[in-house]
């Protein structure tokens, strides 16, 4: 395999629990476009949120002993990028970094607690999220489409978490438009719509359901309305608010929730870790297949 | 120095089999001061000194867990955690040993329960609260990574969480250190029970013979041995010395 881009992976807890075939198909993609991703030997959980609390420096201990473990693992593979698919974690882990960057203070502070288990960190990481790697590399994603992707009306979904604060923002957090280019490139229409950065109503779903359903169905029928057949996602807590959503709707629209590394996978032919039921509705859109055509 | 005299009016058990003068250490326990034989464990020089366990002690061989302390060397800022049984008393030490650590255990079915993360997140909320501060691995006696089979189980590994805490003792010591109030030895013996439940390969050959013995496979065999033991015991004795033994 030509390698043209190295990094280091940091799945996070999500991912490996609820989002196996984000995963799966984003390592297919990663496979083919030539990019070598390494999975931590150990990773601990990022935190989930980042804390706010200004003084509350043990909240960022797991980010923290993830990012000491990929700059140990840097120095051993050469690359010091740490590549996450959920943007929960790139942003926790981002802020994170940042924080230590700008607070000498506070990383002073973390590494006096950490230096009991003979563990320093000297700033070298950079976190990064798949949606500007795939971005970077559209030229070879359009090299390697074998589908043809023009029954597919893709609506990109981009949520909070890449986008803000605008500090870690994987884009303009206003108006994104990487994904739709990364679409593009993938050979699918896509599909604009309002609510590309509207919040799927994220960790409410603990304690207000219906808050939640409110939200994600919002953007689910806006998606639809605007045309899409398919709702383009990178974040398994947005994948599991949408469906939960639209799990609850009495009327369904046809329209299918996925990931982009679902989809991507799809039109570049590499079928083994797609979920059948998700590979079925894209067969039902792509004009080749047998029965498929819009 | 000078040669240590041996002299009668020492007291019996301040000298060694030898004769010899037994080493002293100070030791400080319930904030007084007690001069103990150096050498013996925490437990033992406790006993020593006059205290009588009757609970927070149990196997004394570091298997059973009971003894769970902790104690400050001097001049150190560190709060040290060990097993009472385990640990050798040292000059200056400062110990607490806990009778009891209050690690309350929630009440659950398991024949009701799936073997996932969300399950015991579930029975034990405060797991997802943990902040990897890492305060439990570095007060288990057994130097078990604690911390990391709690991230083990929110990432949904309950296989490989539960071969990490094989050798918990419940000791509790890793729960009263934890700033996210996780009841780890409870929790633990959740995901052991839950892995031997649902993930561990069943045993093909138990399953077997027990169904055999269920169809009355040995049913006849057995009567005839019971038969005989009541007309003839000898020929049974004679019957049982004389078997085929597996190798």
């Amino acid at each position: 395999m030509m390698v043209n881009d190295k990094y280091l992976y940091f799945p996070g807890c999500s991912v490996k629990r609820d989002a196996k075939s984000y995963e799966k198909t984003a390592f297919d993609v990663f496979g083919k476009l030539g990019i070598w991703v390494k999975e931590l030997d150990k990773w601990w959980c990022c935190g989930a949120t980042f804390g706010l609390a200004v003084d509350d420096v043990a909240r960022h201990l797991g980010s923290v002993r993830s990012l000491i473990q990929a700059e140990q693992e840097g120095a051993r593979y050469g690359t010091y990028k740490l590549l996450t698919l959920c943007p929960m974690c790139y942003n926790t882990l981002k802020r994170v970094n940042l924080l230590l960057k700008r607070d000498p203070g506070k990383l002073d502070n973390i590494r006096r607690y950490l230096r009991d288990e003979n563990l320093d960190y000297k700033l070298s990481v950079e976190v990064v999220h798949v949606l500007p790697v795939l971005y970077e590399h559209r030229d070879l994603i359009r090299k390697n489409i074998v589908r043809d992707g023009s029954g597919i009306r893709a609506a990109p979904y981009y949520g909070c978490t890449p986008l803000r604060p605008r500090e870690v923002a994987v884009d303009n957090p206003e108006a994104p438009s990487i994904m739709h280019v990364v679409l593009k490139s993938a050979g699918v229409r896509v599909v604009d719509f309002p609510f590309k950065t509207e919040c799927c109503g994220a960790y409410v779903y603990a304690y207000n359901r219906k808050a939640v359903i409110g939200k994600s169905s919002m953007i689910i029928l806006g998606a639809y309305k605007a045309g899409a057949n398919v709702l383009v996602t990178v974040c398994p807590l947005c994948h599991y608010n949408l469906m939960l959503a639209y799990n609850s709707m009495k009327h369904k629209p046809p329209i299918k929730i996925i990931y982009l590394t679902e989809l991507l996978a799809y039109l570049m032919g590499l079928d083994d870790n797609i979920p059948p039921e998700i590979k079925s509705f894209l067969d039902g859109l792509t004009p080749s297949v047998e029965g498929g055509g819009d | 120095m000078a040669q240590v005299e041996v002299s009668k009016k020492v007291e019996p058990g301040l000298r060694g089999e030898g004769g010899e003068k037994k080493k002293f250490v100070t030791i400080y326990y319930m904030g007084k001061k007690y001069r103990v034989p150096a050498g013996l464990t925490v437990l033992k020089a406790l006993e020593w000194a006059g205290y009588r366990f009757i609970r927070g002690v149990g196997c004394r061989g570091g298997f059973c867990g009971a003894c769970a302390m902790a104690y400050r060397l001097p001049g150190e800022y560190k709060l040290r955690t060990g097993l009472a049984c385990q640990t050798v008393v040292v000059d200056g030490m400062y110990i607490a040993v806990f009778p009891y650590l209050a690690v309350t255990k929630p009440r659950y079915n398991i024949e009701e329960l799936k073997p996932e993360a969300g399950v015991v997140l579930k029975i034990f909320p405060e797991v997802s609260r943990c902040i990897e501060c890492n305060a439990c691995t570095k007060a288990c006696p057994q130097g078990l990574e604690v911390m990391d089979a709690i991230q083990e189980i929110l990432r949904g590994n309950l296989e490989k969480a539960a071969d990490m805490v094989f050798d918990c003792l419940s000791c509790g010591l890793c729960s009263i250190r934890c700033p996210a109030e996780i009841r780890h030895a409870w929790v633990f013996q959740l995901v052991r029970r839950l892995y031997g439940k649902y993930i561990a390969p069943k045993a093909k050959h138990v399953e077997e013979r027990v169904k055999e013995i269920e169809e009355g496979k040995y049913d006849e065999e057995l009567d005839r041995l019971v038969e005989l033991a009541r007309k003839d015991i000898e020929a049974l004795k004679k019957m049982y010395m004389e078997r085929d033994i597996e190798k």
